[in-house]
């Protein structure tokens, strides 16, 4: 019944894609240089033009383009979630968004004025004018220089239209990003008919990246190679858990920046200042009492995130690894909305409680061990697969993870996941023979965007949360748990 | 009728039937799935009570936005496709219904009127089925409960 309709689906798609192929509205790639609606008026004041716009423009044009709506359908979402459970109605105050302020005062420097007046070309100015709206939405005075950048979107799903049309008139006008820009993970387009149709636009999106200037690292996990930055760097980085990370762990500044927001910061050069690139939006709001014996950083990140949601939590102390802190990061930024925590006494920005606080803790939360446990899935052993690496695995990682495999066999198939240029490096090791001998298959893209399309495969077992929660059908272990699902924990 | 005021975020006038949700929104998981294929301007998030709802033309009052940072380029692709609400009431503009809202209005000259509502009040005040001005120029709302 299942593969029935999954068979007449594919068959649609391949047929529809064809049309798109043959047919001379099919040409989706030009259309940002092309269209009319695209050219615009001069720029005088950012203000006026652009309620001019929205008054006759708006509503008016023919939404050329797209196509059908339909070509929406081409994707299985990559992002379905788990059933919602956040507070309702959503807690308010305490995070960046909440700090808005109603008066619009963005002050800007004479360089930026000269290219927000079309000096370095039409592109940048819209980019820059992008970047001031979304700013003053927020109540940022100013602009500051970035001094990298990490982009989302790297997954040439065929709805995402917009964003690629944007980026391809900016790589036509010339533009190229001004700050050291890493891009995440490919979404492993080679791995089934599916996928290629769904990423149809993949290669296009690679080549207007490198136009572009990328450095192609193509990992979620970029500060762990490529583009790692120093305490107190401004950043625009887009990759929750990446970001997470770099505010965290490192003690950079970034906010969680959206898809297109990312790129244009990059491009520029600037970010508008407001959340976390402020001080007082980095301090602990909520303090964190570990009741547990056998630490599962992954799964303490998720379920910290659903109590927190927004507000920053600061763990008590305890002696995670790097390891630990990236995951935990990752489950946090994935259940909940915040895009920073501290541990006392580990985290950079979190010597002591009286620093991390600026006064005493307004509360203090308990997690116990039943409910990291809770996360767990009561029947591993009937996965169908098993994914290690999301976030992407170090080659140190990923090396004592494969050393458990050596000289036996995988009962059921199992990835690993790792960054490709560490994926590079330990090609060619004996380990890697011995754990690809023992049937693990290492990969460099995106579990996540490579199995939402899937089909076959039905239950995977992730020992990442945060694939738990954004993959359908999907089951959390821990680490043990995954291994003993392979056949070879003890 | 009764009239509020809150921040106007985005420009421009919409009114019409309210739809009220108080669960947080993820645009990418609604509106990127194979049954928009079919049914563009519904939401098929199966995890939202909002399932299966077209909310085209109408005013969506909503707590704010949870989930993947692609949904700012979901919510322009919804206004360049005309298929978004006449206009959206928010608790919160948080950055992904900002940053497609804003790249909509500079790159493809489509806006939207949205207004942010911070107070607690706002799914008292306006309930599923009003009828709903909404003027994002002032940030004003009306609204005309469908009872009277």
């Amino acid at each position: 019944m299942r593969s029935g309709g999954g068979c007449r689906y594919v068959l649609v798609l391949c047929v529809r894609q064809l049309r798109v192929g043959l047919s001379p509205s099919g040409r989706h790639s030009h259309e940002a240089v092309h269209d009319p609606h695209l050219v615009q008026p001069p720029l005088q004041d950012t203000r006026d033009d652009l309620s001019q716009a929205i008054l006759t423009g708006a509503r008016g044009h023919p939404s050329r383009g797209l196509g059908p709506a339909h070509r929406l359908s081409l994707v299985k979402a990559i992002c379905e979630t788990q059933p919602v459970t956040m507070p309702h109605p959503p807690r308010i105050g305490g995070r960046p968004s909440s700090i808005v302020t109603t008066d619009r005062n963005m002050h800007l420097d004479s360089e930026q004025e000269s290219v927000l007046h079309g000096e370095s070309g039409q592109a940048l100015a819209l980019a820059l004018k992008t970047l001031i709206r979304y700013g003053e939405v927020f109540g940022a005075r100013r602009l500051v220089p970035i001094s990298s950048a990490h982009l989302v979107g790297s997954f040439g799903i065929v709805f995402f239209k917009g964003c690629f049309d944007v980026l391809e008139r900016l790589a036509d006008e010339g533009a190229r990003f001004k700050v050291k820009t890493t891009v995440n993970p490919r979404p492993g387009r080679e791995y089934s008919i599916i996928n290629r149709l769904t990423f149809f636009k993949q290669r296009r999106l690679d080549a207007t990246l490198e136009r572009l200037g990328v450095t192609p690292n193509y990992s979620c996990a970029c500060y762990e190679g490529g583009n790692r930055p120093a305490p107190g760097d401004r950043l625009a980085w887009a990759e929750s858990s990446a970001v997470q990370y770099a505010n965290s762990v490192i003690g950079a500044r970034s906010n969680a920046n959206s898809l297109g927001i990312d790129f244009f910061s990059a491009v520029t050069g600037w970010a508008p200042e407001f959340g976390y690139l402020l001080d007082e939006n980095r301090r602990g709001q909520v303090f964190v009492r570990l009741q547990i014996d056998r630490m599962d950083a992954c799964a303490l990140g998720f379920v910290l995130g659903k109590k927190v949601v927004d507000r920053v939590p600061v763990i008590e102390p305890y002696d995670f690894t790097p390891g630990d802190l990236k995951l935990l990061g990752a489950g946090l930024a994935c259940a909940g909305r915040v895009s920073m925590f501290h541990v006392v006494g580990l985290t950079p920005e979190a010597p002591d409680l009286r620093t991390v606080f600026q006064g005493p803790p307004a509360e203090t939360i308990v997690i116990t061990q039943e409910e990291i446990d809770a996360l767990r899935s009561p029947h591993p052993n009937q996965a169908d697969l098993v994914v290690f690496g999301c976030p992407h695995l170090t080659l140190d990682e990923a090396a004592s993870l494969c050393e458990r495999f050596v000289g036996k066999r995988v009962r059921r198939p199992a990835w690993v996941c790792m960054i490709p240029e560490h994926l590079e490096r330990f090609r060619g090791t004996k380990l890697y023979d011995a754990a690809s001998q023992a049937g693990v298959e290492m990969k460099s893209w995106c579990p996540l965007a490579c199995l939402s399309a899937r089909f076959g495969f039905r239950r995977v077992l992730a020992g990442s949360s945060k694939l738990f929660y954004y993959l359908r059908g999907s089951e959390y272990g821990t680490t043990d748990d995954c291994l003993r699902a392979c056949g070879v924990n003890r | 009728m009764t009239t509020i005021r809150g921040r106007s975020i985005g420009s421009g006038r919409g009114s019409g039937t309210a739809v009220v949700t108080r669960m947080p929104i993820n645009f990418a998981a609604s509106y990127i799935t194979p049954m928009n294929a079919f049914f563009p301007s519904r939401m098929w998030d199966r995890h939202h009570e909002l399932y299966r709802t077209d909310l085209k033309g109408k005013v969506l009052v909503m707590a704010n936005c949870v989930g993947s940072t692609y949904s700012g380029i979901v919510l322009q692709g919804l206004i360049r496709l005309r298929i978004a609400p006449a206009a959206i009431v928010t608790q919160d503009a948080d950055p992904f219904i900002v940053s497609g809202l804003v790249i909509s209005e500079v790159w493809f000259h489509g806006g939207l009127p949205i207004v942010e509502y911070r107070g607690d009040d706002l799914f008292e005040r306006i309930r599923t089925g009003d009828r709903v001005d909404v003027d994002a120029d002032s940030g004003e709302l009306t609204i005309h409960p469908a009872s009277s």
